[in-house]
């Protein structure tokens, strides 16, 4: 401190060079992207591929939602597609969607570009198993490419035997290696988080001082590694039987296609929290920021993440209930599965005490975080429907139950994902955005999704089935608002995409700390240098905001003068 | 006798458990046609109060907060707890209350839905890709399924293929068909008339057309029927036999009566008779006569017609002499 006038020109040369480098500039051409093992490089390249992926399954939607406009006709001739190609289509919209889009789109590209600069580190504790990790993703992605080209899958994600294994004439093998090769890809995000996380914090960090964000991540993790291989050997077996005839799950062959369920499901539900688990904490953040308050129940809701992870792995067999497992098994799911509303509404009333008394800023983030309250709110509450066995029997493998997981995964995930990239942004590219489409796009899309999903709770109610190409009359209406709020919410959707974009080309330099966060990410420069820290900032509370103040000279929040951090240690 | 407590206390809230009339048809429902479904559908409105009554809640204190405490020229947050016991022990325990309601009530609902009475009619059913085929005690067989009206039926289910869902939504009732076991659901149609019959469980091609009607019938009718039904080829002209083997044995399910191929099915069955010739698939040809027709019926794959995948389900061993015998007359009677 002695020495500030004889450091100065080192010092501002030292800035001036901060200024220039950071990880976008740093090396050029596209060989320094491919080839590179920094976390933002590859959290960035992850973002545009799971986006890609998610334009891919939004137009297969689209056009499920057009051809169910109207019912086909007498000869069973649709608008457009076939019954075929419907099946495909379903199939491949929920196949991308949940193993390209869902699984990886926080953990992998938030998560990559944000949690090693949270705990104010270089990189994950492997980067050479995180560039594997993308690269794993892509050759997934080749196989779905292979199975476009070779004619779809039409067994749906779920691959249910013996259909898949037996009958269908689609590219199944190639779907399933596929998924294979996704699931070692989201092992290996989900191993790096572990060790990262248990390795890495910086000084003063323990545990329960880490941002919510970092325990929603680690809590997805364990799923990660715990579920994933269970997904794993069970595609394998079913390559198996389909390839060479080992009877596994074909009955005709000596198997057993319910055994394949339970194996299925039983990574599949805990995927689900793979999916809603990272959204969760994204709101966690946003909401104690943008109320400019401390989180309420920080422990509660670290403890619900865990809760959640771990109960998780005991419900699977809800998605059983009419599929011939014995009804006692059936009541213990049952009973099980309400063991997970229990921290989901811990979460929300949290989230809720935390605004109480703020001053909140309803800006991007916000905004979308209010909209995730609403659908998530409304996704979990009709979970109770289906986890109660007596009402799911109606219910299950309606449109009910469609509804139900677009609210959530939706709704849920997706809402928080674009909360996450809007409150992100600024860190990870450095340019502010337009507020105002930001908001318009959050609210098209938000009327576009209710008018889609809700009335799919009356027609699933009334006894729609779901995975059907064409419907009897009386379900038509329903059908026919779907299909409209589809197109609503795409167009609120492309909204926010030309914003993003927009942001990209013109957007205003953004300042290190634009929202008044106290987590690690704020106190580097926006975009973050390569090194993401020149020099190691100083753990504090991570929701204890008064920190930092607003500073209108940089237009954005920097370190309180004088404010003296608890310093943790 | 600790399940005594919840299902009282879900009983004392649900005043409508009371009334066993069954409800009409309504936004959320289709009527209540069984026994089953008013009990089933009180659980839900149940659930469906506790929901709205949560959502309200939730809502209504986030846009509260959002107005009050929005950002503003002259507003300023204020420092409050950042944790308290006492709350989050009210959010943890009052849903956990409500939620063990929910189960006890779902689950006694269950019970129901799982005991079958020891008098019920017995009906088989068959389901195949894709097409139910429903037996009766006197061995008539039938494509739609007819039940008495005020007795309980259990249908005891099986599939030849791949996995199927037998969901009759009035009924409230669903139950998988799963290949190489036997499954069963039962229930008691209180009302007359005629309901859908879905399969839920995705199948292929086809998912969509297995749908098929329950009609619910007074007990004399239902008998009529039944002795209708059997013997059937033996009464009736062997035309009008054929029609009826043909609906019976879901083939217009992949099949239109007429040239013309149906959507995702095989070839139009009209004008068979006049086709001296058809192309197959491994590039041979053959003639059109009684012989091929009953070939491709029972085993479909071994002459593919150019331009089909090979789909069909083998009627092998699944049709009788005398079926397939007016069938074929049937299908040769039929012009483009």
């Amino acid at each position: 401190m002695a020495f500030t006038t004889p450091a100065a020109p080192g010092a501002t040369a030292l800035a001036s060079q901060a200024d220039n480098d950071n990880y976008l500039k740093h090396g050029r051409g596209v060989l320094s992207w491919l080839m590179t093992l920094d976390h933002k490089r590859i959290g960035v390249m992850y973002l545009v591929a799971v986006l890609t992926a998610f334009f891919l399954g939004g137009i297969f939607a689209l056009v499920l939602r057009t051809e169910l406009f109207f019912p086909a006709d007498a000869s069973n001739v649709g608008l457009f597609l076939t019954p075929d190609l419907y099946n495909q289509m379903f199939s491949l919209h929920g196949a991308i969607m949940v193993f390209l889009f869902i699984i990886p789109s926080i953990p992998a590209a938030l998560g990559n570009f944000i949690l090693p600069v949270m705990l104010g580190a270089k990189d994950v504790a492997f980067p050479r198993l995180n560039l594997w990790s993308f690269y794993l993703w892509c050759i997934g992605a080749v196989f779905f490419l292979i199975v476009l080209m070779q004619g779809g899958l039409d067994t749906g994600w779920t691959f249910y035997t013996p259909y898949s294994s037996t009958k269908s004439l689609t590219a199944v093998v190639p779907a399933l290696m596929g998924a294979f090769i996704l699931g070692f890809s989201s092992i290996f995000t989900g191993i790096n988080f572990l060790v990262t996380l248990h390795k890495m914090r910086p000084e003063g960090m323990t545990f329960f001082r880490m941002p919510l964000f970092l325990w929603g991540l680690y809590a997805t993790a364990i799923i990660q590694v715990l579920a994933t291989p269970v997904l794993g050997i069970t595609l394998l077996l079913l390559i198996v039987e389909r390839t060479k005839n080992i009877g596994i799950f074909d009955p005709a062959l000596g198997g057993d296609p319910v055994l394949f369920q339970h194996f299925f499901w039983f990574y599949s539900h805990p995927a689900v929290y793979i999916m809603i688990l990272p959204g969760m904490a994204i709101i966690s953040e946003v909401i104690s920021i943008f109320s400019r308050k401390h989180i309420f129940g920080y422990r509660f809701i670290a403890c619900s993440s865990i809760a959640i992870a771990l109960f998780g792995f005991f419900v699977w067999g809800h998605h059983m209930f009419t599929s011939g497992q014995s009804p006692l098994a059936a009541t213990i799911f049952s009973a099980l599965t309400f063991s997970v509303a229990i921290p989901s509404a811990i979460k929300v009333f949290n989230w809720l005490t935390t605004m109480y008394k703020g001053n909140i800023v309803l800006r991007a983030p916000m905004v979308y975080a209010l909209g995730f309250l609403f659908l998530f709110a409304i996704g979990g509450l009709t979970g109770l429907f289906l986890g109660t066995i007596g009402t799911d029997i109606h219910l299950h493998d309606t449109y009910f139950v469609v509804a139900h997981f677009h609210y959530v995964m939706v709704g849920g995930t997706l809402w928080a994902f674009l909360a996450g990239l809007y409150h992100w942004w600024p860190k990870m590219f450095g340019k502010m955005y337009s507020e105002r489409s930001a908001i318009v796009g959050s609210i098209v899309a938000f009327i576009g999704f209710n008018l889609t999903f809700f009335p799919q709770f009356l027609m699933g109610s009334q006894g729609m089935p779901r995975r059907y190409f064409t419907y009897v009359p009386e379900f038509q209406i329903y059908h026919q608002l779907s299909t409209i709020g589809a197109f609503t919410l795409f167009a609120g959707l492309l909204i926010v995409a030309y914003n993003l974009i927009h942001s990209l080309l013109k957007g205003e330099k953004a300042p290190n700390n634009p929202w008044g966060g106290a987590t690690l990410e704020w106190q580097c420069s926006s975009p973050p240098p390569y090194y993401n820290f020149h020099e190691q900032p100083v753990v504090g509370d991570p929701y204890d905001l008064d920190r930092v103040q607003w500073d209108p000279k940089v237009g954005g929040y920097v370190d309180r003068p004088g404010y003296v951090p608890t310093v943790l240690h | 006798m600790s399940f005594q407590l919840p299902i009282a206390l879900y009983a004392l809230v649900n005043q409508a458990a009371q009334a066993p009339a069954p409800r009409e048809a309504n936004l959320i429902f289709p009527v209540e046609a069984s026994t089953v479904a008013r009990g089933l559908d009180d659980v839900f409105y149940f659930i469906l109060w506790v929901s709205i009554i949560s959502f309200v809640i939730v809502i209504a204190a986030a846009a509260l907060f959002v107005l009050r405490y929005r950002a503003r020229e002259g507003h300023k947050e204020e420092k409050t707890a950042t944790h308290g016991l006492g709350l989050e022990l009210t959010w943890t325990i009052i849903p956990t209350i409500l939620v063990t309601i929910m189960f006890f009530a779902g689950f006694k609902g269950f019970l129901e839905l799982k005991t079958a009475p020891q008098n019920a009619e017995t009906i088989l059913v068959e389901a195949q890709m894709w097409k139910w085929s429903f037996t009766y005690a006197n061995g008539a067989q039938s494509d739609e399924l007819v039940v008495p009206l005020g007795r309980p039926v259990k249908l005891v289910m099986s599939s030849i293929d791949v996995l199927h869902s037998l969901y009759i939504p009035a009924f409230r009732v669903k139950q998988d068909v799963v290949p190489g076991r036997y499954t069963s659901l039962w229930f008691e149609p209180i009302l007359a008339g005629t309901y859908h019959l879905f399969c839920t469980e995705y199948c292929g091609t086809q998912h969509s057309s297995m749908i098929t009607s329950v009609r619910v019938v007074p007990e004399e009718q239902y008998q009529a029927e039944l002795t209708e039904l059997a013997n059937f080829i033996d009464r009736l002209p062997p035309l009008e036999a054929g029609e009826r083997v043909f609906r019976m044995k879901g083939c217009a399910t992949c099949h239109n009566l007429t040239a013309e191929t149906r959507a995702g099915g095989g070839p139009g069955l009209g004008g068979l008779a006049m086709n001296a010739s058809r192309a197959f698939v491994d590039g041979s040809s053959g003639t059109v006569d009684e012989q091929y027709i009953r070939e491709s019926i029972l085993v479909p794959g071994a002459k593919v017609v150019s331009g089909y995948p090979n789909i069909m389900t083998p009627y092998q061993g699944r049709i009788t002499e005398d079926e397939l015998r007016v069938l074929i007359e049937y299908l040769k009677s039929l012009t483009p």
